[in-house]
């Protein structure tokens, strides 16, 4: 009887930890690395999504007020964001804005699963970003004039998606990726 | 009479020791603030623990303020807690600038702020798991008064 129960505790303590590493290495972080050298500054942000997610209801809470959301000093409603979305999405695989003109060459383009912004300017220097069509219709999932952080995030976990955004320029450097370290490469 | 003196002796000194067992054992919360530019230093121990138990002397207008405050990020500040005690120890955010530096970080049981500029430095570390009871423990408090 003795040893059985050593058995059925040394099962339990396996399981226990095999759980526990599945756990440990299914946890996801975002990362977001500033470089300024005109400033001298860096900045290190290393956020695990799971703790974003139960953060974004407070956020939401603060940030969107009314369903609107400040975006460029700009206030934008979330229903029109949401009409505008669902026209977009219409059109499949398409180039919604293209700017070209000298220094300066911008474009927001849908491509597969993926919401793209790709721009240069001359000022600034490469921006690309890279957002996956899911995350941003899971931020839109909310009810009325409400966007839904939370589902977002989510999103982005489950879509396998790394890099997200860089943004290279002579004096400056933007990365923000996810993966599975809990400290910045 | 020297029985009396050596057995409330003993009450006291095992008081004490009780006392500091718990407080170490719910943590320690620190607060160091160095002014540099005036030359002044402020330290501030605070055993979370004794924190808990002086809660249920806060004044009821107080406390409605709290509820008003806090009441609504109840939930979110305790799972931010629980989340936060299991995660591996972490820089979350650090910032470098020319001549300062902030970083939050997670150490063992403990979420640290770290400020340095050339005018002050704080320090202020606090431990995760019974600065979220507590604010569950406010939450809960205001909510019956």
């Amino acid at each position: 009887m003795a040893m059985k129960n050593r058995i059925s505790l040394l099962v339990f303590a396996v399981m226990a930890m095999f759980a526990l590493s599945v756990q440990a290495a299914s946890k996801e972080w975002l990362h977001i690395h500033v470089d300024d050298k005109n400033k001298e500054e860096k900045v290190r942000v290393n956020i695990p999504l799971s703790l974003m997610e139960t953060m974004l209801p407070m956020i939401e809470d603060e940030a969107i007020k009314d369903g609107n959301i400040e975006l460029n000093d700009r206030n934008v409603k979330i229903s029109e964001l949401k009409k505008m979305w669902k026209s977009f999405k219409d059109e499949g695989d398409a180039e919604f804005l293209s700017v070209e003109k000298k220094g300066e060459n911008v474009r927001v383009f849908t491509s597969g699963n993926f919401l793209m912004v790709q721009s240069y300017k001359t000022t600034e220097g490469n921006v690309n970003i890279k957002i996956p069509l899911a995350a941003v219709d899971a931020m839109l999932s909310g009810s009325g004039n409400e966007l839904n952080l939370a589902a977002g995030v989510k999103a982005l976990k489950d879509s396998g998606v790394r890099e997200l955004i860089t943004v290279e320029a002579d004096n400056s450097k933007v990365l923000v990726w996810i993966d599975d370290r809990n400290i910045a490469k | 009479m020297l029985k009396i003196i050596a057995i409330t002796l003993t009450g006291v000194m095992v008081l004490i020791c009780m006392m500091t067992f718990y407080a170490f054992q719910t943590g320690i919360a620190v607060i160091n603030v160095n002014d540099k530019v005036h030359s002044k230093r402020v330290f501030v121990p605070v055993p979370v623990g004794l924190m808990n138990l002086g809660l249920s002397m806060i004044p009821g207008e107080m406390l409605s303020q709290v509820n008003q405050e806090l009441g609504p990020h109840r939930k979110v500040v305790q799972s931010l807690a629980n989340e936060l005690e299991n995660m591996p120890d972490t820089d979350f955010v650090e910032v470098q600038g020319k001549d300062q530096h902030v970083l939050i970080s997670k150490n063992g049981r403990n979420l640290i702020i770290d400020v340095q500029t050339p005018e002050e430095t704080v320090y202020i570390s606090v431990p995760i798991r019974a600065t979220g009871n507590i604010v569950s423990k406010l939450a809960s408090m205001s909510d019956r008064n």
